[in-house]
């Protein structure tokens, strides 16, 4: 071991996953401009032909997650019966909100709802009946069918982890189905399939995000807004994110990180006092009771009476991102919940991140959708869905203090930046390293820079729908592997509660003590007899 | 040879002696690479009271233990056998599983009382929860085997529970005798009228189905058909099978057809080392 103080690789998943991306960026530098095109092809003919796929498959997640956790599994305990929680309640649920927490609620908090209102999938535009389905369809995407995704992949990973002292990588989840194989090819090809999904997952938000920063600098400062200067603030965020990362600063990202959580909350209660306050309290009780009610149609609609190809760039986008990075996000929470019963797991993991995602886009998206709606900003609407990036910032302009608010969400979606990418790359880093944890830091700051590498050349090569095809066709792949994953952890929870049944068959401890004295007694006597 | 590194599980009792000597017998033909003798102390410590009965015990008890093996495995075991004794401390079931799994070892042999009670949880715990072949050693085995009885199904256990017991045949100069049960079901009443031409039809597709793992495993024998009325149980037929061939060693693959993924051991398999009180039985596990 000492030898690979620099270098601690599992070879047959590192490799591989780093030609294939580096062949990506070579490919899509070299073509050019008509790489454009090739994303939007390729993301078209996977939404359009795989989407219903997309739609039953997260679907068939969710309830899988409900019959796990409120069936007969869920008194299983992750980490065995006598393991203990590592975080109390409180703070378990603070470390939710936080995974819960990202670039991505930031770019399409007000985004979305409103591009929605203006143009929604049916129905007229700008009326009452499309704010309310606005909403509906906002929190479908960001709510428990999101989450339905990584309780999967973190449920997974957390049994097989801590249940079965498997190692925490995304092969560990497909013993009950591969058995040995896991440790040989087999395995090895997941574990690439995952780093490529959740680095180009990864890869979408880091772009999301410093279009969003280099959109709001434009706002406030005036600075120029185009892809250069895009991949320049790449460039500078991933150096500062390396350079913390070489300088050990541990720490600095474990601060950084608790401080994005504070500053989103702040942000969020700044919104909710200077907002319209009672409409954000009425609207989200109203919200999350319209959304609850139609679960069923809004989650299982497919547009298949027509097709307009709304669906490919909304919901099949999101699905696909969620899967792409589950296995990051499934890490995160997989680490926190040990001690944890399956039942807390699911219930923690579906409903505290949703609530929270569903208060913020209320907050967010629900009052610009207010301000619209009721005259009080008018063409606000417009202005809004104009550019996704600067959406946030338009919206900010309706509150006093304006440009504070913006220059604390352009350092918020820097923070998380540096944060994400930081804690990406420690996955992507740990998956090939062979599940090891404490891989040498030179890796790390590889795999940043590739991920910071990989947003650029992406919005390079074709802006938001090329992030938007990067999540969408790695997502695919990794649909399938989360189907067989469903299975892999039904029969290991199945063997597993068999197992405690017939450990927990007690034995007879006083007639084999009894056999062991009458050992005792024997070898005793025979050794005073050689005496 | 799929059988190279085996462990005998010793309990301290009368049966270990008819283990080690059942074991031995295999060993001449076998040549096994390795040998552990293992014992698992079921509690945790042994309770002062008994320890204080003992004032002149001047070792842990494990050493003890350990000792005692030997003694027994020098008097009876030929020499020159590449062996191990282990005894696992601590009367933590879950975690001498995972040692077991850990060794990797190619077969378990168990010991199986008719007569004693109490000492049996052990080995049905064991037999249930372990992912490595099994066999039980019955009180009344028959050291030389001349007759290797393998029940099938036609399952995707099948072939590997068939290499096993070729493997077993070979080595051991016995007949090999492949068997399928199948149960005469109502459903196939329209299709066939007559239970005669029924029967017929199941010998042949036995037959067609056998073929392929004949000409696969390059086996001579041919698999007996036994087909059974709907209400009786394919376990006491196979058992009636092995006593009237007068099988020595019966080998089963631990999980048939029909059998659900949450057990362990398939329900053939388990009523086989519950009712069977003379012939030892070797589950094949093939979860891998």
């Amino acid at each position: 071991m000492g030898k690979k103080k620099y270098f601690d690789i599992h070879g047959p998943v590192f490799w591989p996953a780093s030609v294939l991306i580096v062949l990506f960026i070579a490919v899509t530098l070299i073509v050019g401009s008509p790489m454009a095109k090739v994303f939007s092809t390729v993301q078209s003919s996977i939404t359009d032909n795989f989407g219903w796929l997309f739609i039953v498959a997260v679907n068939a997640f969710i309830v899988f997650c409900l019959y796990v956790g409120f069936g007969r599994f869920g008194k299983i305990r992750l980490g065995g019966d006598d393991a203990e929680k590592e975080f109390s309640t409180p703070a378990w649920f603070a470390m939710l909100f936080s995974a819960g927490m990202g670039i991505g609620i930031l770019f399409w908090g007000v985004a979305e709802p409103v591009t929605h209102y203006i143009n929604p999938p049916f129905g007229q535009g700008r009326t009452l009946e499309a704010a309310e389905n606005a909403m509906n369809l906002t929190f479908l995407h960001w709510g428990f069918h999101a989450w339905g995704i990584y309780a999967l992949v973190g449920l997974a990973l957390a049994f097989f982890a801590f249940n079965r002292n498997q190692p925490l990588t995304i092969r560990s989840v497909f013993l009950p189905v591969l058995g040995k194989r896991v440790h040989g090819p087999i395995g090895n090809i997941i574990d690439v399939f995952a780093v490529i999904a959740t680095l180009f997952g990864l890869a979408t938000s880091l772009g999301l995000g410093v279009t969003q920063v280099s959109g709001g600098l434009n706002h406030v400062f005036g600075t120029p807004n185009t892809v250069w200067m895009q991949v320049g603030l790449i460039i500078a965020i991933t150096l500062v994110a390396t350079v913390s990362v070489v300088t050990g600063i541990k720490k600095g990202v474990r601060i950084l990180s608790e401080w994005n959580v504070r500053i989103a909350a702040l942000l969020f209660i700044l919104v909710l006092l200077l907002g319209p306050t009672l409409f954000i309290f009425k609207s989200f009780i109203q919200n999350v009771g319209n959304y609850l009610n139609e679960i069923l149609m809004v989650s299982s609609w497919t547009e298949a009476y027509r097709d307009r190809g709304w669906q490919g760039g909304w919901t099949v986008f999101y699905w696909a991102w969620w899967i792409s990075w589950s296995p990051f996000v499934g890490m995160f929470i997989a680490r926190v919940s040990k001690g944890r019963t399956i039942r807390e797991f699911v219930f923690g993991v579906l409903l505290v991140p949703s609530v929270v995602m569903f208060l913020w886009l209320t907050a967010f998206g629900g009052s610009a959708v207010f301000f619209d709606i009721k005259g009080i900003a008018p063409g606000i609407g417009d202005r809004i869905i104009a550019d996704e990036s600067t959406a946030l910032f338009v919206f900010f302009e309706q509150f006093p203090w304006s440009s504070l608010l913006s220059v604390i969400g352009i350092l918020l979606v820097i923070s998380f930046f540096v944060t994400s990418s930081d804690s990406g790359s420690l996955v992507i880093d740990s998956i090939t390293a062979g599940g090891k944890l404490d891989a040498p830091v030179g890796q790390r700051i590889f795999w940043a820079n590739i991920e910071g590498a990989v947003a650029a050349v992406l919005l390079l090569g074709g802006g938001l729908t090329a992030l938007q095809t990067a999540a969408v066709s790695t997502g695919l792949p990794f649909l399938f592997v989360l189907l067989v994953m469903m299975y892999s952890l039904y029969r290991g929870l199945s063997s597993e509660l068999t197992r405690a049944e017939y450990l927990s068959k007690s034995q007879d401890k006083k007639s084999y003590e009894k056999k062991i004295a009458g050992m005792i007694a024997k070898r005793l006597t025979k050794k005073e007899g050689r005496k | 040879m799929i059988l190279k590194k085996v462990a005998i599980m010793l309990d301290l009792s009368d049966m270990d002696q008819i283990l080690l000597n059942y074991v031995r017998r295999l060993h001449e033909n076998y040549q096994f690479e390795a040998v552990s003798f293992v014992h698992f102390m079921e509690v945790e410590e042994m309770p002062e009271e008994i320890l204080s009965l003992f004032p002149d015990l001047d070792e842990p008890v494990d050493e003890m233990i350990a000792e005692e093996i030997q003694e027994q495995v020098t008097e009876t075991f030929v020499e020159g056998v590449n062996s191990k004794i282990y005894v696992h401390t601590g009367g933590d079931m879950q975690k001498f599983l995972g040692w077991l799994e850990q060794s990797d070892f190619d077969l378990v042999v168990l010991g199986k009382k008719a007569a004693l009670h109490g000492s049996g949880i052990f080995s049905s715990k064991l037999v249930r929860l372990l992912d490595a072949n099994t066999l039980f050693v019955t009180e009344m085995a028959r050291g030389d085997i001349h007759r290797v009885m393998v029940p099938i199904d036609f399952s995707s256990y099948t072939n590997k529970t068939l290499k096993v017991a070729r493997e077993a045949a070979e080595v051991l100069q016995a007949e090999l005798l492949p068997v399928h049960a199948v149960k005469l079901n109502l459903h196939y009443y329209p299709l066939f009228k007559d239970k005669k031409e029924l029967e017929q039809h199941f010998i042949k597709s036995t037959r067609k189905k056998f073929d392929k793992f004949k000409e696969k495993l390059k086996l001579k024998e041919d698999c007996k058909c036994v087909v059974l009325e709907e209400d009786a149980h394919v376990s006491r037929a196979l058992y009636d099978q092995a006593t009237f061939n007068s099988a020595d060693l019966v080998v089963i693959g631990n999980k048939g057809k029909a059998d659900s993924n949450d057990l362990l051991i398939g329900s053939v398999a388990e009523r086989l080392i519950s009712h069977e009180k003379s012939i030892p039985v070797l589950i094949v596990k093939s979860s891998n």
